[in-house]
């Protein structure tokens, strides 16, 4: 079973603590490649903290216990830079000194050169953004700069996606272009995606995970 | 993350080590000095002899006395004065310009601003000038004590005007740690006034951050020479001139003097910011009732229209006075004869640009050279202390916490001592090391005054940088040294830029550290200015003050530039 449905994503009984007080309780979680997890809960308990645990930014004042392993890894006591984990924020947090071009080679590893302006090309088509290359990233809109900044994550070839509220600084109209594209890249990646969220649209099949009851749950309050 | 925060300790403690244990040997080597010990002339008996010589000398009552006035009097207006144009002028129509303008007023070296401002307001200055004999009447000018006046007046105006920058400058930093505009709202719904709201709240969290700068303002003032060699009061000077003058005697038992003086300095720098601490704390419990008395409704409009015009003509004065002095340096310079009442000279001629260039480019050298080696060694220093400072942060809010607060006082230290009470014995160590009047010890002593403001400039901006982007970018690259030099130090080029433009002009205006580490080797435009200024030429005095103006501008209008330039397509930044 485990050949035909590997788990890409894992999180052991994790728990996070701070001067000695766990933010929420336990977790486990288990996520396929091409997966979407959707996580939930009322403000201020710690759904942002989560992401940067597992991202590996998260302050020194936090302590952190159980086991975040992806693709069979252990990451927990791994640097940032080393876990190839994408977090993508509400802030685009787009290069303002470079170009779109030039943030999306940014995130591309080392190689032809003619190679990685292809890629940046193709994924800017991809976006429907063909052309903006040379575009200043402070001339696009708030739309754009969104598109731009998950092809700028997508580009370094992450193993996990990590969503901080994605659409919230979005008008009703371009969050849900946003968010089927969002959908559409993390298929095509193929890999497992962790979102925080506050919007129930954003739940694939109805259905999320409460960080404060640490289980899942269905959009209509039925426990699974 | 624990090992970021042993490395900030680590470069503190190189920093301290660099910079602070020789502030501290300097202050021993003067104090054993002012107790009679310097083996070098023979002296090794210990006593109390130079302080009460110190005490019994005719002239050091007078000139304490003119020293504490002209202090105090500038460092209160320059501080009462800013913080009312702030008050008044934030987020005016003038405000924003006020914000990229003050940097140049800043870059202007105190010196070559007072020989200037000396031409204009003295009695055959170009003022009296202009008004003569039309105005005035007079044919030949009026024998008034205008420059060096024994009340230091003239010293006082100048330390005004140049300080005035320096606090707007640091008000600014002070005010981008909060939403001020919005603090200003919610306290007009409450029906503050906008004067009212601006002391209640505006200034109350302010001030902790302006503290440091205050107390250094004041320990400049008790303690400038060079400006007050020009402006101040002569017989007898102000204090730090005086001490100067024993320290330079042809006989050397006037160094003991020397010493004690500049020890009762310090002490006396010492007492009054502890007496300032004081009055600090005083005003804050009697405070407390008034803070939370409510709005006093229908208040006096401290906001009039009409205040806020006078503020505006004040900036404008401030900036008037600049290119005046300015102007009135660039006319001396090229003046052949230029009598009295004429407004303009009557014969020009570029003799004296040609005799001042045979004898500039030496000291033109020695102080690009030392200022771009102090002014980088600064900006990288301080740009490491700040990022692992801003990486080892617990979180955003944490930034004050002991550990850096006691680093901010350390890096403060050289600017809160006066200057002439630690490099007589900076001089005397280097002298016992063989080391006096080379190049790098000359740099490292221009390194100790130019890292605060280097700090002191960068600081704010550094911390707040959005630590997010180079964590985005770290994970992106997944490297550091990528994400550090790609993307964190173009984004904080301009205020890097700016930073070292300041740096450089602190060291362009250092008198006392070049005159007692170059060992008279190395002299730079300021000290010959100084000398020049003191009895030459007003026209070849006229010709130094200038170069000793522009350079410090050029490197900083130079230095805004490039990054303007750079960055000229993208509106982000």
């Amino acid at each position: 079973m485990t050949q035909l449905n590997p788990i890409a994503f894992e999180l052991q009984n994790l728990q996070l603590r701070l001067d000695g007080v766990a933010l929420f309780p336990e977790i486990s979680i288990q996520l396929t490649a091409g997966e979407l997890l959707v996580v939930m809960g009322p403000s201020g308990c710690g759904k942002s903290s989560l992401l940067a645990a597992i991202a590996g930014s998260s302050p020194s004042e936090f302590e952190l216990r159980g086991n975040i392993r992806l693709q069979g890894k252990q990451l927990n006591a791994l640097a940032m830079e080393r876990r190839e984990v994408a977090i993508v924020y509400q802030d685009d947090l787009l290069f303002p000194h470079l170009d779109v071009a030039g943030n999306l080679l940014f995130a591309l590893p080392r190689g032809d050169s003619l190679q990685r302006l292809d890629s940046v090309q193709r994924a800017l088509a991809s976006a429907g953004l063909a052309g903006f290359e040379k575009r200043d990233v402070a001339t696009l809109s708030g739309g754009q700069r969104a598109r731009v900044s998950l092809l700028r994550s997508l580009l370094a070839r992450p193993k996990l996606l990590l969503l901080d509220e994605p659409f919230s600084r979005l008008d009703e109209a371009l969050r849900q272009d946003f968010r089927q594209f969002v959908f559409a890249q993390i298929d095509i990646m193929n890999i497992p995606a962790l979102m925080v969220s506050h919007d129930r649209r954003d739940c694939p099949n109805s259905q999320f995970y409460s960080l404060q009851d640490a289980q899942m749950q269905m959009l209509n309050g039925a426990n699974i | 993350m624990r090992a970021t925060n042993y490395k900030l300790i680590l470069v503190s403690l190189c920093a301290g080590a660099l910079f602070i244990l020789p502030v501290m040997a300097g202050l021993l080597g003067t104090w054993l000095p002012a107790l009679g010990y310097l083996p070098s002339i023979g002296a090794s008996q210990i006593s109390v002899e130079p302080i009460l010589a110190v005490f019994a000398h005719p002239s050091s009552y007078s000139s304490i006395q003119a020293t504490l006035s002209s202090a105090l009097l500038a460092t209160g207006a320059a501080f009462v004065i800013s913080q009312w144009l702030c008050m008044q002028l934030y987020n005016s129509n003038s405000w924003s310009w006020i914000k990229r303008s003050i940097g140049l007023l800043l870059a202007v070296p105190h010196l070559a601003f007072g020989i200037g401002f000396a031409f204009l307001i003295s009695p055959s200055g170009w003022i009296m000038r202009l008004l003569s004999p039309g105005i005035s009447g007079f044919n030949v000018p009026p024998d008034w004590l205008i420059i060096n006046d024994s009340y230091a007046l003239s010293l006082t105006l100048v330390l005004v005007l140049k300080e005035i920058p320096f606090f707007l400058l640091m008000s600014l930093a002070a005010m981008g740690s909060f939403d001020v505009a919005k603090t200003l709202q919610v306290a007009a719904s409450l029906g503050y006034s906008r004067g009212e709201a601006w002391l209640k709240l505006v200034f109350v969290q302010m001030y902790p951050q302006l503290r440091l700068p205050l107390y250094a303002v004041l320990s400049y003032s008790l303690s400038v020479v060079d400006l007050s060699i020009i402006l101040g009061p002569t017989s007898p000077p102000t204090f730090a001139v005086l001490i100067n003058q024993w320290y330079g005697d042809a006989d050397t038992d006037f160094r003991l003097l020397g010493a004690a003086g500049a020890s009762l300095l310090l002490i006396l720098v010492t007492v009054l910011l502890g007496l300032i601490f004081a009055l600090e704390k005083l005003c804050s419990k009697i405070a407390q009732g008034w803070l939370l008395a409510g709005p006093v409704r229908y208040g006096v409009g401290y906001f009039a229209w009409g205040y806020r015009k006078i503020a505006k003509y004040t900036v404008i004065g401030l900036w008037a006075s600049t290119l005046l002095t300015l102007a009135v340096l660039l006319l001396w310079s090229v003046a052949q004869q230029w009598r009295f009442p004429l407004a303009l000279p009557s014969k020009w001629s570029l003799k004296y640009w040609q005799l001042s260039w045979q004898q500039l480019p030496e000291p033109l050298f020695n102080t690009a050279l030392v200022g771009f080696c102090s002014a980088t060694i600064a900006i990288s220093l301080v740009i490491a202390i700040l990022h692992w400072q801003s990486q080892s942060a617990r979180s955003v809010n944490q930034q004050s916490s002991n550990s850096s607060q006691l680093l901010l006082w350390l890096i403060y230290l050289p600017m809160l001592v006066p200057q002439v009470s630690f490099l007589f014995g900076i001089q005397v160590l280097l002298v016992g090391l063989g080391l006096d009047g080379k190049l790098a010890s000359l740099v490292w002593a221009h390194l100790i005054f130019v890292l605060p403001y280097c700090y002191l400039t960068l600081a704010k901006v550094f911390l707040q940088f959005d630590n997010r982007f180079f964590q985005q970018a770290m994970i992106l690259s997944q490297s550091r040294w990528k994400s550090f030099w790609m993307i964190k130090m173009p984004m904080l080029f301009k205020p890097i830029a700016f930073s070292f433009a300041i740096s450089f002009a602190v060291s362009v205006s250092q008198y006392l550290p070049t005159l007692y580490v170059a060992g008279g080797r190395f002299n730079t435009i300021t000290t010959e200015t100084v000398a020049l200024a003191t009895g030459a030429d007003d026209r070849i005095s006229a010709s130094f003050a200038l170069w000793q103006f522009w350079l410090p501008l050029l490197v900083f209008v130079t230095a805004t530039a490039i990054p303007q330039w750079c960055f000229r397509r993208r509106k982000g930044l």
